[in-house]
């Protein structure tokens, strides 16, 4: 049995407005309203950061760390950073600010199972919110194997989102019986 | 004041020119590595913010788990999602390191215990260790992290018996010793002689050193 104290809350960061079903949908709506506003350069190697920045974080797990060491060990991460350096990847990636993407994905997915999601829809345009100051300029440079890491870790949060999206509705039957009767359809017609 | 670029020696005019070249090239680089910092900060002040998350742990929080070698050990933990939207939580863990310097990269037994909680409910996650027959017995400390959270470590403690009951025990029974107000030298010096033959004993059977082992641990 856990004791009172092996628990944590998941709260609203304090300087933000918080999630709600209007905040995110603000922040998706002007997130797809910035990629008319920047170069494919720019959005393309913020996604690139932002994977590395995820590969950063899960690097320093049990798990990230064992398939770090593996990728060193052989000719992937010689090789990837081989390709990074010379098409400049590196130097690209790192000139731009990660995108959350973890984040982005959570927020969408909760808007994916908003119950008052049609409501706030009829409310558009909601102005979104620049970062500003909360921009994190101090990252460290976009790393080859951290954006590899990055991408797994973020494609197995975004497969498990999905599946937990289908789950509540999923049926996993293999047979399906017609509603009526399972005989062969019968009249004058058919012989 | 004179500059010359006359090599002799590290003190007077030389050493001034030489000076001024460090200063120079550490000028040069410390306006390179600000202006990309600046550009960064540009760049990230105007894309909207995405709402995130924050970890709020109660008081003290520690998660401990105890278990013996071959076995596992499981670490619990209650989330609850006190937010106004649904919240994706997959917790990992950190490798784990003793006082003896030894690491252990704790391998979780099946699924990554990924959940999407609704607003206002709680659930409990659980992690199960499989603990390695080659891992010495002590405490192991890290974190547990919840992926993509700000602020997003719980400290983690687990402790590794001895698969002999015996020498689990002893240790144990020392360390409660220990633990009291009025802990002997004797009982801290039994457990700490009784955990390093143990790790002798181990790292023996195992034929070779485990990962992150100081000499003559």
């Amino acid at each position: 049995m856990n004791t009172p104290a092996d628990h944590v809350s998941l709260v609203d960061a304090p300087e933000e407005a918080g999630r709600t079903t209007a905040t995110l949908v603000a922040s998706l709506a002007a997130r797809l309203a910035t990629l008319y506003a920047v170069s494919g350069a720019a959005a393309v190697g913020s996604i690139v950061a932002g994977f590395a920045a995820i590969g950063r974080d899960y690097g320093s797990t049990a798990e990230g760390a064992r398939l770090r060491r593996a990728f060193e060990r052989g000719r992937v991460a010689s090789n990837g950073d081989a390709l990074w350096s010379a098409l400049h990847i590196k130097r690209w990636a790192s000139l731009v600010p990660a995108a959350p993407l973890l984040e982005q994905l959570r927020n969408d997915m909760a808007l994916l199972l908003a119950p008052n999601l049609g409501e706030t829809l009829a409310l558009l345009p909601i102005p979104g919110e620049p970062a500003g100051g909360l921009a994190d300029a101090d990252e460290p440079a976009t790393e080859f194997l951290d954006c590899l890491l990055g991408m797994y870790a973020f494609s197995r949060d975004m497969t498990t989102a999905i599946e937990a999206l289908a789950a509540p509705t999923r049926k996993d039957d293999t047979v399906m019986v017609p509603e009526g009767g399972s005989g062969p359809p019968r009249g004058s017609l058919l012989r | 004041m004179r500059v010359t670029n006359d090599p002799a020696g590290q003190g007077g005019a030389a050493g001034a020119f030489a000076e001024l070249f460090r200063l120079e090239s550490d000028f040069q680089a410390r306006l390179a590595e600000e202006t990309l910092r600046y550009l960064r900060q540009l760049h990230g002040a105007v894309v909207p913010v995405a709402p995130g998350t924050v970890v709020l742990p109660s008081d003290g929080l520690e998660l401990r788990a105890t278990g013996a070698r071959r076995a596992t050990a499981q670490l619990m933990l209650d989330v609850e999602n006190l937010q106004r939207a649904h919240c994706l939580v997959t917790p990992q863990v950190t490798p784990l390191v003793s006082a003896a310097g030894v690491t252990w990269f704790p391998a979780s037994d099946g699924a990554m215990p990924s959940r999407l909680l609704a607003p206002g409910t709680s659930e409990r996650f659980t992690l199960t260790l499989s603990i390695p027959a080659a891992l010495p017995a002590g405490d192991y400390r890290g974190a547990m992290l919840l992926q993509g959270f700000r602020s997003n470590s719980i400290a983690v403690v687990v402790t590794v018996e001895d698969e002999s009951s015996n020498s689990g025990k002893f240790v144990a029974k020392a360390k409660q010793k220990a633990a009291h107000a009025g802990a002997t030298k004797t009982a801290k010096k039994a457990a700490k002689k009784s955990t390093t033959k143990t790790t002798k004993k181990a790292t023996k059977r195992a034929g070779k050193k485990p990962f992150g082992t100081r000499r003559g641990a």
